[in-house]
């Protein structure tokens, strides 16, 4: 099985990878990576998001992924070391200097990165020589090709699945630098793709031309597990936690079997984030001229309904409204955020919805309703009825519960076993590969029953752990249940420590 | 020492005349049917480009027809971390020895420091540096290359800015339209907003794509002096 890597460009977004089951997670530091406008995470508090997701069982792997000047090496080289000192799991490098400078220095394992331009197998035993486990593929490889790669055996491979894509083969891109003075290469991308070209040089045949739609292979995520690749990368360091949390989710669900309805959970995908839709990239077939977002490259959301007639703009309060009739081709609910289609800079949020008389929360597919919006409409005439919804406001909140604080949903299996000896009574939980005991007195008085000790040890609901299988020996009922409660939390606290670790497998 | 870059082959004969030591050719025109240079004594080595994006069936053909390739020309320049490995596998395939052949690396190796310039040493007889670099930069790191390899400066350039496996010219046919021929040198160009114009290059056997620098990018090369750049070391080079 395939492992879910997430990208975290701050801690909330970390916490909503952990939490919504991804397996890796890959983060930059303040420098040398290649999202340099992501909030990012610093050496000072890296070492406690490294614990945070270990405990958890999530691995993490620093982005040092730019090249480098020679003066900017000796720097690197420390910021990678003190980061393996933390406990990082691997590094995904770029400059072939500094993969140099790190491999059989640092503990933690070295992943090419796709900005390494890895597309053949010459590639990988290059990337091998150098001291990589790992390779990160390029993105423009086809299925096939991948699994002839993953096949090679000889490391791993790592292929993106979802997110934004770049038009140009990653690591071989001035388009930024030559056009701005900012390197894609360097980590300050401007983004050049997403703005408008002409064949002609005209200005009414501008277009976004090299604008790519994101990558979505949850329809056929099957297919891309079957080519053997060890590890499969959301993209997306720049964007929210509810996005991370959203595909995250919808992967690992996916991946687990847990998702009956594909369909509806790449709409969800549309809605967190899409530009015009999805595209499988290069993964099928390559990429279509309708797979280039040629009128708009930014985020436009799942087409939901159409406006019927005209549209009433007014001000109240010092905020632009509007009201319309929409015919829902999707739930449609207040609170909700809306765009056109026509021009998805204008739209805004959904604050009353009408129908019958009433108002109601939610307008289903088919129904008519009058909508009350505050936001701005198109400057010209609607060519395009079609209104698309980009925030569910109700999955928003659903979302935003799973990285809140004390958020708890990821939860390791542990076994508990209490048991007497002469010196006292010994509580032991296991996750398999470790095992945490902490040993008590022996109390006087009646001995507790078995039911009840094994409903205190079991209750690890605050933590990190849920117990799935307990044993309660006879001989250990002489223990006061506060002193147990003690035990299973200093227990708890050394499994957790245990755990902190970097993880070996 | 100074050198050319050509994407095509017609070019050859003109740079020749120019006191050009070196010059690098992309091997596309030729496996799309254009006939093979002669074998002759020349006063400039030439140099056959690995194709630009390294796989596909470009990279199938280049393989397969190594060996004549071998035969005309005086060495070979990679593009990809991957190219050596796959030059050393066709040299031990065809018998060939690495010492009869000139080496090169494009940018496309992204040289930025000294360590990673180690790396292609002893593999590489020249390597291209970086052009995101400031000049100032790329002396000083020419000047740090270690011995054996020969530091590549891009002068004056038509430097391939994108390599993307979508073909930029397609427009609505989106792949396999074929209007490119069998030259891949007729794919346009591209407008930004600004009105810089930015070349083209298609394959038509990949229907893949590269876009060059601007047409009236900058001139490095009257510069060259100015930052220092030593004659002996640093070949300039001209696309």
């Amino acid at each position: 099985m395939a492992l879910l890597l997430s990208p975290a460009g701050n801690p909330a977004c970390l916490v909503a990878a952990v939490q919504n089951g991804a397996d890796e997670i890959y983060l930059g530091l303040n420098d040398f990576n290649a999202r340099a406008g992501a909030d990012n995470f610093t050496l000072e508090n890296l070492g406690e998001w490294i614990r945070y997701a270990h405990v958890r069982g999530v691995k993490i792997h620093i982005t040092l992924n730019t090249l480098l000047k020679d003066g900017e090496l000796p720097r690197a080289v420390e910021m990678a070391k003190e980061a393996d000192i933390l406990g990082a799991d691997a590094f995904i490098i770029q400059d072939v200097g500094l993969a140099r400078k790190l491999a059989g220095v640092v503990k933690a394992k070295l992943h090419a990165s796709t900005q390494m331009t890895v597309m053949n197998l010459q590639g990988l035993k290059a990337a091998a020589e150098l001291g990589f486990s790992r390779a990160v593929l390029a993105r423009e490889l086809s299925l096939k090709e991948m699994a002839e790669l993953a096949g090679a055996g000889i490391m791993e491979t790592e292929v993106f699945c979802h997110g934004a894509l770049c038009m140009s083969y990653s690591g071989q891109c001035m388009l930024s630098y030559f056009t701005t003075g900012r390197s894609g290469n360097r980590g300050t991308c401007s983004q050049p793709c997403r703005l408008k070209y002409s064949y002609t040089g005209e200005k009414n045949d501008e277009q976004h031309l090299l604008s790519p739609a994101d990558l979505c292979t949850l329809p056929y995520l099957g297919e891309l597990v079957a080519t053997g690749v060890n590890s499969l990368k959301i993209e997306g360091r720049l964007k929210s936690p509810e996005y991370v949390a959203a595909v995250t989710k919808a992967y690992r669900d996916v991946l687990d079997g847990n998702e009956t309805n594909v369909p509806e959970a790449v709409k969800r995908l549309t809605v967190i984030f899409s530009r015009g839709g999805f595209c499988s990239g290069h993964q099928r077939f390559k990429l279509r001229m309708s797979d280039i977002t040629r009128d708009y490259p930014g985020k436009t959301g799942l087409p939901c309904g159409e406006i019927k007639g005209r549209i009433t703009t007014f001000r109240k309060n010092g905020v632009d409204l509007f009201t319309a009739t929409v015919k829902a081709s999707e739930p449609l609910s207040a609170g909700d955020g809306i765009s056109f289609k026509a021009d998805p800079t204008c739209g805004g949020t959904v604050n009353v919805i009408e129908a019958g008389g009433a108002r109601i929360k939610t307008l289903l597919p088919g129904e008519t309703g009058r909508f009350t919006v505050s936001g701005l409409v198109p400057s010209s005439s609607l060519r395009d009825p079609v209104i698309c919804k980009t925030v569910d406001a109700e999955y928003r909140k659903v979302l935003q519960k799973t990285f809140a604080e004390g958020s708890n949903q990821k939860r390791i299996p542990v076994t508990a076993s209490l048991h007497g000896t002469p010196d006292g009574i010994v509580l032991d939980y296991s996750d398999g590969m470790n095992t945490a005991s902490s040993q008590a007195p022996c109390a006087e008085g009646s001995p507790a029953t078995s039911e009840k000790l094994a409903e205190i040890i079991s209750a690890t609901g605050g933590t990190p752990f849920n117990v799935t299988n307990v044993t309660v020996a006879e001989n250990c009922g002489f223990i006061t249940f506060s002193d147990l409660k003690k035990l299973r939390r200093e227990t708890i606290d050394k499994l957790a420590k245990m755990r902190e670790r970097r993880i070996e497998l | 020492m100074r050198s050319a870059f050509l994407y095509s082959p017609h070019g050859i004969a003109a740079s020749a005349g120019e006191g050009i030591d070196v010059i690098h050719v992309s091997c596309l025109p030729y496996l799309c049917g254009e006939p093979l240079p002669e074998k002759a004594a020349r006063p400039y080595r030439l140099l056959l480009s690995f194709p630009f994006i390294s796989k596909g069936r470009a990279y199938r053909l280049f393989c397969e027809r190594f060996r004549e390739f071998a035969d005309r020309f005086d060495g070979f320049t990679l593009q990809n971390i991957g190219d050596y490995g796959m030059l050393s596998d066709l040299l031990s395939g065809s018998g060939l020895s690495r010492d009869r052949f000139f080496v090169a690396g494009d940018v496309s190796l992204n040289i930025t420091n000294a360590e990673t310039a180690l790396f292609w040493q002893n593999k590489l007889d020249s390597a291209a540096i970086l052009p995101e670099l400031q000049p100032e930069e790329q002396a000083a790191l020419a000047g740090r290359f270690p011995k054996g390899l020969i530091p590549e400066i891009i002068a004056s350039s038509k430097t391939i800015v994108m390599r993307s496996e979508h073909c930029y010219a397609a427009r609505e046919s989106g792949f396999g339209c074929g209007r490119c021929g069998k030259t891949g040198l007729s794919g346009g160009s591209l407008f930004d907003i600004g009105g810089r114009e930015f070349p083209i290059i298609t394959n038509p056997l990949d229907c893949n794509s590269l876009l060059l620098t601007p047409v009236e990018s900058s001139d490095l090369l009257s510069e060259a002096g100015d930052i220092g750049l030593s004659k002996d070391r640093v070949i300039a080079r001209v696309r």
